[in-house]
């Protein structure tokens, strides 16, 4: 009986599971294995396929960022996929594919750089309020080497412009909609200020994420770290 | 009872096996540690595990790649079983060429184009830098294994871009006039090249526009000669890229001594604007370009001193659509036209030539399963040429009294040809490709036959040989083949190229790749000179050499070394018998080093090393009775010039102020003041010989800076 007591929260829980796009709406927070568990049940799922579409896309450019092994693959197929869109929650995704690829080139960044940059501009000039294009605009902009206008102290603004954007957007009534950015830009910021050695504000900015959302990985995996390597 | 159910519920591994279209994968073996079982009809599974603690589960199939993940007994598990990657199979190709693509085994990469010193961020001046092109002159012509400029094909957006070159020459130009900032690949192709190409004898050249990500950029270049504009637009659905340049190049000439004085400043403009637009299904690509240059100053040629005046203009332009039909064909429709006007005067000497070429193709692309592809499709051109004025009869003596050939008309020649390319894979190593072309010529009354093929195979994984051969047709030029002042029953010109190539590629550690070739071809019905008949057919020769291309990166380090050996033969042009021409150089070296010094900076120096080009000695004058000195010349090209050797190095910084992204750099052309001789000139009665230098003859500094926002 006390075992069975130990597994009915495990059982609620599967119960209760959130629907397939809100759990989409975490990938950046979740596991390579979750993504991957995600990403059969998206393709799975009998939503119209242009529904689908945005958070297949999104997926692609979440593994590719956290898969090193596939990320070739993973950001070949992505692209292609992108290529030519005029959509702004597209051209972002685009350029932060770009921005992955180029890790794989550093020397592409010659060329790549500016044409992610001038993606996620285009984009925010036809969607000033989205933060999921200023979140990748300020991750792009963190990995970009500080010589050519990039680095942490650089991508700050941006991501606490992000914060503030995702603080004031609405649910969309849409649940197939791009519904990302909330937590995302929160810890992406405390990364950026974690590097940027500003270890105080990282803290402020980790605590204000966890109570969003208590389970966040990123923070976990990334900002945790990079905090412990600015104590040192 | 129920709780017996959730227990069991909870030991329990369940999940769902999909295909990447969503479908469920029935029969996939799932396992874990001893524990396995098959999907059912609905991909679905059940394993009973021994307690509730995660473990690592694999999902495989026949075909499909197989998967591990962890598996949470009470959470559903979903994978998706993808085909699994085919074994390492050789890549096909037709030829054996270098592209811009990032990746490929050997390639010429943009950054390459852009940064390496001395290539003036030209393509075709990069391209010199390749094994098989020789340093035959200092411009950006190609001459390619033993081939003259003329024998190789460029095609730009899949249009025939006859006129590339600014400043041009009977060979070329300094520079070309395609502007590297909207090139987005280049494909270089010095032998054995695919049967898609007609009318070319050595090599092609094809250049793409195509822009995949529509993003908008902005780049301004300032240096001392050159300022331009480029740019990336979306609008709408489309892209509008757009570059336009402007190069003065009289500072330089005035404060290195380049050219005394000009009598018109040496100017040349280009403007390149391309539209690419998604199109029934397919991309419509829209393409023009504009050039122009003048200058005019005094020139030594021969014996004659004076003032050299030129005046030249290009056109050109292409529509192109590219696109799927009938499921799985894909197909591939360009028509383009290039105008060109070039007029010249020196002393008595002059032409004034207009030249229009209108081309036009139509292929079709068939795959045949995965492992099998055909290509087949039309081509074919017209040109018209109006040249009007008076060269001397014999292009070595530009004595103003020597016998003149006259132009006062116009003539059309006209070509059509089609072909098929079948490109298949024989085995997981071996690969082939076969090509054959049938051209009609109209000036020449000539139907010409050709077939080629590529056999490609993997040694192992990063090694590839491969052996191509083919025969290769071109009409004679224009000028020769001319009807009136030349010879219109020329015959077309005809080589066979065979060539064995090695390329070798390791990523790990210090990244490094290969490439080794050797190469043999033969001409016939090449155009010799003739007193009586102008020109005529009858011609041979042959080039046969070595390529060697290394390049290599570890850490901050890159370099590379190209060298080329050959040993070419023409009968040809004043050459009356099979012996050396200006095309024989038999040792072209070239090597390139960078280092980044730091972040944002970077030290680059390439090294040239050229033997002299052959040319014709003057052994005495005899007193022209009309006036003047007419030359004795020697042996045909029995003399060299000295050898060629230039070192160019370049400091670039890159840094970001406010929006816009800087590339800075200085760069010291021809670092060692080597006066390099590019030919000779004599005094009016042929007793003493002066060096003409070639144009990067003295120590240069150019500095210049490129914006981008």
């Amino acid at each position: 009986m006390r075992s069975l007591l130990l597994l009915i929260p495990a059982l609620v829980c599967q119960a209760q599971e959130p629907s397939l796009p809100a759990q989409l709406a975490k990938a950046q927070r979740l596991t390579v294995d979750d993504l991957q568990t995600l990403q059969a049940r998206l393709l799975a799922d009998p939503a119209p396929a242009a529904q689908k579409e945005y958070y297949g896309l999104y997926l692609g450019y979440v593994l590719a960022s956290r898969d090193p092994k596939a990320r070739e693959a993973l950001l070949e197929r992505t692209v292609k996929a992108l290529e030519g869109t005029r959509d702004p929650a597209r051209m972002a995704l685009l350029g932060g594919c770009l921005g992955l690829k180029i890790s794989l080139s550093p020397m592409s960044g010659i060329s790549l750089g500016p044409k992610a940059m001038g993606l996620f501009d285009e984009a925010l000039a036809k969607s000033p309020g989205d933060p999921r294009i200023q979140t990748l605009r300020g991750v792009h902009i963190l990995h970009t080497p500080a010589f050519v206008g990039g680095g942490a102290d650089a991508a700050i603004p941006v991501l606490q412009a992000a914060v503030a954007a995702a603080a004031k957007e609405a649910a969309p009534a849409d649940p197939w909609a791009p519904a990302w950015g909330r937590v995302e830009s929160l810890s992406w910021l405390a990364l950026a200020q974690a590097k940027a050695g500003k270890k105080a504000e990282a803290m402020a900015t980790v605590q204000q994420a966890r109570a969003l959302d208590p389970d966040n990985g990123f923070l976990d995996s990334m900002v945790l770290p990079a905090l412990a390597e600015t104590g040192k | 009872m129920i709780a017996a159910a959730l227990v069991q519920a909870a030991l329990e591994l369940t999940g769902t096996i999909v295909t990447p279209q969503g479908k469920p994968f029935p029969g996939a073996l799932v396992e874990a540690g001893p524990a396995r079982t098959r999907t059912d009809a609905k991909g679905h599974f059940s394993l009973r595990l021994p307690g509730n603690e995660p473990v690592q589960v694999r999902i495989s199939a026949r075909n499909m790649e197989t998967v591990l993940r962890t598996g949470r007994p009470g959470t559903p598990l979903w994978a998706v079983l993808e085909p699994a990657p085919r074994e390492l199979t050789v890549v096909v190709e037709e030829g054996s060429g270098y592209s811009s693509e990032e990746g490929a085994t050997s390639t010429l990469s943009r950054i390459e184009v852009y940064t390496t010193p001395g290539a003036a961020a030209d393509v075709m001046q990069a391209a010199k830098s390749l094994p098989g092109v020789s340093n035959t002159t200092e411009g950006a012509e190609l001459y390619v294994r033993g081939g003259k400029p003329s024998e190789v094909g460029i095609w730009l957006d899949g249009g025939h871009l006859v006129h590339p070159f600014h400043h041009p020459t009977t060979q070329g130009g300094i520079f070309s006039a395609v502007d590297t900032a909207l090139v987005t690949k280049v494909d270089f192709i010095p032998g054995a090249f695919s049967a898609r190409y007609g009318d070319a004898l050595s090599a092609v050249m094809d250049i793409s526009t195509d822009q995949t990500t529509f993003a908008p950029t902005r780049t301004l270049l300032l240096t001392i000669p050159t300022q331009g504009l480029s740019l990336d637009q979306p609008l709408g659905p489309g892209l509008l890229r757009a570059s336009a340049r402007h190069s003065d190049t009289v500072l330089l000439d005035k404060w290195y001594g380049l050219a005394q004085n000009f009598d018109e400043e040496p100017i040349s403009d280009d403007g390149m604007l391309n539209w690419q637009q998604p199109l029934l299904g397919g991309k419509l690509t829209l393409l023009g370009l504009f050039s122009r240059d003048h200058l005019a100053t005094t020139i030594p040629i021969e014996n004659l001193t004076d003032v050299y005046s030129n005046h030249s203009e290009t056109r050109f332009g292409s529509v192109h659509w590219t696109g799927p039909v009938l499921e799985k064909a894909a197909l591939d429709v360009e028509l383009s036209a290039d105008d060109s006007h070039i007029a010249w005067t020196f002393n008595r000497w002059n032409l004034d030539q207009q030249e229009r070429t209108v081309y036009d193709r139509v292929e079709v692309s068939l795959p045949f399963g995965p492992d099998h592809s055909v290509t087949l499709g039309s081509d074919g051109d017209h040109s018209r040429m109006d040249p009007s004025g008076m060269v001397p009869l014999d292009l070595t003596n530009w004595n103003p009294a020597s016998p003149a050939r006259t132009f006062t008309y116009g003539f059309d020649a006209a070509r059509t040809g089609a072909y098929l390319v079948w490109k298949g894979l024989l085995s997981a190593r071996w690969g082939l490709s076969l090509g054959g072309r049938e051209d009609r010529y109209g000036l020449a009354g000539e139907t010409t036959h050709d077939a080629r093929g590529t056999l490609s195979y993997l040694v192992r994984e990063g090694i590839t040989l491969r052996l191509a051969g083919g025969s290769f047709h071109q009409a004679p030029p224009l000028s020769e083949a001319d009807p009136y002042a030349g010879n219109g029953a020329l015959r077309v010109m005809r080589a066979t190229h065979a060539l064995a190539a090695l390329d070798a590629a390791w990523t790990a550690g210090p990244a490094w790749n290969l490439r080794v070739e050797v190469y043999r071809k033969d001409y016939d019905r090449l155009v010799v000179q003739d007193v009586f008949q102008n020109y005529r057919s009858t011609g041979r020769g042959y080039a046969q050499g070595l390529d060697l291309l290394f390049k290599a990166a570890t850490g901050p380090w890159r370099g590379w070394i190209g060298y080329g050996y050959l040993d070419t033969r023409r009968k040809e042009d004043t050459q009356p018998v099979l012996g050396p021409v200006p095309e024989s150089v038999p040792h072209n070296f070239t090597a390139l080093s960078s280092w980044t010094l730091k972040p944002g900076w970077e030290w680059a120096a390439t090294l040239r090393y050229a033997s002299g080009a052959p040319y014709t000695p003057v052994a005495g004058a005899t007193p022209d009775p009309n006036g003047g000195w007419d030359p004795i010349e020697a042996i045909p090209f029995s003399a060299r010039l000295p050898l060629y050797l230039r070192v160019d190095s370049r400091l670039t910084h890159q840094f970001a102020w406010r929006a816009t992204r800087w590339v800075v750099f200085a760069e010291v052309m021809n670092l060692l003041d080597r006066h390099n001789v590019s030919s000779y000139a004599y005094t009016p009665d042929f007793t003493t010989r002066i060096p003409n230098e070639s144009y990067f003859s003295r120590r240069i500094l150019v500095a210049g800076a490129s914006l981008q926002w």
